[in-house]
């Protein structure tokens, strides 16, 4: 029954599961420290990938060296965000409207609003055209690692989620914004009582979100060479799935279900026609919420 | 007094204006934002280019000719909204669009209750011109096409067939027609599959698809999914020869699809390779519009320049009934597409497929 051919499915499946786990990090960030949805952050992959397109047709720049240009543009992009559709709901710094469910839920709308503006934007300046990165400067080159063929892109993808994991992982643990940013994340009024810069906080987090979500779009468009405006809004969602499965706050909880999203999705494809693999994610879904409350990875007391 | 003095001068006014200058107004949807608005930008433009080059001809005699182009966003609600719209404006005389059959299926029937002419240029679902005596489409049908794929195919002696499509309203007809008419001359299907749309990887379809040992893959896509496949399918290594949609005939094909375009085979209609007509729209438009048109700009050219044609005949005496019976009186037709003909039985005009070849990055019709 395991033969090569079902090797295949899986590992297909877990090549595209990394790409919704490598968008999923800086989705989970976020929301690990406001307890609120980021729905631009979709917009902000798109981003990172026209850059690239950018970087390497008008500058003519060779693909790694568009990472300086699409780490700006994230920024840019996080800040932005923040500024408009997150700030102006912590005006009120009163306690009762700072645990306010209401008022974070408000931003689920205002940030789902502004991607929504971002992608009629986008769609305006590039006429809702799908763009292509030239092939030479695309990562598919085959790469044998012992014996199974892998791509460039594919490998490029594995290695950034890896980076960015463990790279995020010591951020969080190990310095001194970090520990802000897990004070903020677990006690908004408290860490603001002890002295905490929380705005500062809060943009960090959101600079750190953002470039993390422009370089997934940067290097799955390399990957794939494909790009078009409204590419974030797919990847969006499943980020979102990963990360409710994974336990909401937990970094590692959210690469792991998004790789387990996209190796169930390969191995439905064993059984159904592709058309019906959507469905994996949202089943998934609804499992872990009747048998797991609280996420895959959720730590007791969290 | 003076209220009744200026009343008559205004209905006189009204009066002398008509007498001078008649309008004809024409509504049309399209998709002019979202995942697939250059099309209907492209279509825009050929609409526009038809009503200049037949103010030119004259023949319009004085009358103005309006065309109000509204954003379907490639949805059916938003067609039916238009479609509600236009209903209402009693001065649109007839109503040209989708591109998507998806649309047009949705929107249309609107039209046919309301007896008002509903004339698509692009969504070839068979079932199009179904819905009603007010629904005329002139384009090509998916009958017809999966006819010609058919005789194409077997004309390669292709006969173990992979076929992989888009699970829209289009993707299904294009696939079930193909099969159908292969089927019926002796070929095999040895697998169907239908993608995600908005999905990105389709390895794991071309997999399945090649453990059946097929010796051709057929993709029913337009071009952001069909370059997407077909590069994979290179990078997996898979030799055997990929053979299109006639939807394919796109520059985005080439473009997206980059060296893997590269020996895939379709059928062209709206190609400048077909014909010297069409090659000469097509360097007309690019000098208008600073680039070369998606094929759907000529199929609208066509379309609008036919009923142009067909409206200056009947002035002044235009109705949104006229339309109808003006548009099912036609038979003959000299176009850019080369001569055509009209069946009134079947309602569709018969468009001529040329077997089409992608070499050294452009389209080429094989001799």
């Amino acid at each position: 029954m395991f033969d090569s051919f079902v090797a295949g499915q899986l590992a297909i499946g877990a090549s595209v599961g990394l790409t919704y786990a490598l968008v999923a990090i800086g989705f989970t960030l976020i929301y690990r420290v406001l307890s609120a949805v980021n729905f631009a952050h979709g917009e902000v992959y798109t981003l990172g990938a026209f850059a690239t397109l950018v970087a390497v047709t008008t500058l003519k720049a060779p693909p790694l060296a568009a990472v300086p240009l699409v780490i700006v543009v994230g920024l840019a992009a996080g800040l932005g965000i923040e500024r408009v559709a997150f700030r102006p709901f912590r005006r009120f710094t009163d306690e009762a409207s700072l645990k306010s469910r209401a008022v974070r839920e408000a931003t689920l709308l205002s940030s789902l609003a502004l991607g929504i503006v971002g992608r009629e934007a986008m769609d305006q300046v590039w006429h809702g055209q799908w763009l292509a990165i030239p092939q030479d400067k695309m990562l598919n080159q085959p790469v044998n690692l012992g014996g199974v063929m892998l791509s460039a892109g594919e490998l490029a993808i594995a290695g950034l989620s890896l980076v960015l994991l463990v790279g995020l992982q010591w951020l969080l643990l190990r310095t001194r914004v970090g520990l802000e940013i897990r004070a903020v994340s677990s006690n908004l009024v408290g860490a603001q009582f002890s002295g905490i810069d929380i705005n500062r906080v809060v943009l960090a987090t959101f600079a750190v979100g953002s470039i993390l979500g422009a370089l997934a779009g940067m290097v799955v468009s390399l990957a794939y060479g494909s790009i078009q405006s409204s590419m974030g809004l797919t990847v969006v969602l499943k980020a979102f799935v990963a990360m409710v499965i994974g336990g909401l706050t937990s970094i590692p909880g959210a690469v792991v279900a998004g790789v387990l999203i996209g190796v169930a999705e390969g191995a439905a494809s064993l059984w159904v026609a592709s058309a019906w693999t959507e469905m994996v994610a949202y089943v998934l879904l609804i499992f872990t919420l009747i048998f797991f409350p609280r996420g895959l990875f959720r730590r007791r007391g969290a | 007094m003076l209220k009744t003095l200026a009343v008559l001068a205004a209905v006189l006014f009204a009066a002398a204006a008509q007498a001078q200058a008649q309008t004809l107004k024409f509504g049309c949807y399209i998709p002019l934002t979202g995942p697939v608005a250059q099309y209907g930008k492209s279509m825009l433009n050929g609409f526009n280019m038809a009503l200049k080059d037949f103010e030119a001809t004259g023949k319009l005699k004085g009358a103005k000719v309006v065309i109000q182009c509204e954003d379907d966003q490639n949805r059916a609600d938003d067609g039916i909204n238009i479609a509600r719209k236009f209903v209402e404006d009693k001065d649109v005389l007839a109503v040209l669009g989708s591109w998507a059959s998806t649309v047009t299926l949705a929107a249309a029937p609107i039209y046919n209750t309301a007896k008002i002419v509903n004339m698509t240029p692009i969504s070839s679902h068979p079932d199009v011109t179904k819905l009603g005596p007010y629904v005329f489409r002139q384009s090509i049908i998916q009958t017809a096409e999966g006819a010609a794929n058919a005789e194409y195919l077997m004309k390669l002696g292709v006969k173990r067939l992979a076929m992989i499509g888009l699970p829209n309203d289009y993707g299904k007809a294009n696939i079930a027609l193909t099969r159908k008419a292969y089927e019926a001359k002796g070929g095999t299907v040895v697998f169907e599959e239908f993608i995600r749309p908005d999905a990105q990887d389709f390895r794991a379809t071309l997999q399945k698809a090649m453990r059946e040992n097929p010796d051709t893959i057929y993709m029913g896509l337009f071009a952001p999914q069909g370059s997407l496949v077909a590069k994979q399918a290179r990078q997996m290594g898979i030799k055997i020869p990929i053979y299109g949609a006639a939807a394919l005939d796109s520059r985005d094909f080439l473009k997206l699809a980059g060296d893997a375009a590269e020996g895939v085979r379709m059928l062209l209609v709206y190609n400048p390779s077909t014909g010297p007509k069409m090659a000469e729209f097509f360097k007309r438009y690019e000098q208008q519009f600073g680039a070369p048109p998606e094929p759907f700009a000529a199929n609208a050219y066509l379309t609008f320049t036919m009923m142009l044609d067909m409206v200056a005949t009947q002035m002044p005496k235009v109705n949104r009934e006229s339309i109808r019976e003006g548009l099912d009186k036609m038979r003959d037709l000299d176009t850019i597409a080369g001569p055509l003909k009209y069946d009134p039985a079947t309602r569709e005009w018969n468009f001529r497929f040329f077997p089409g070849l992608i070499e050294k990055g452009s389209f080429n019709v094989v001799k």
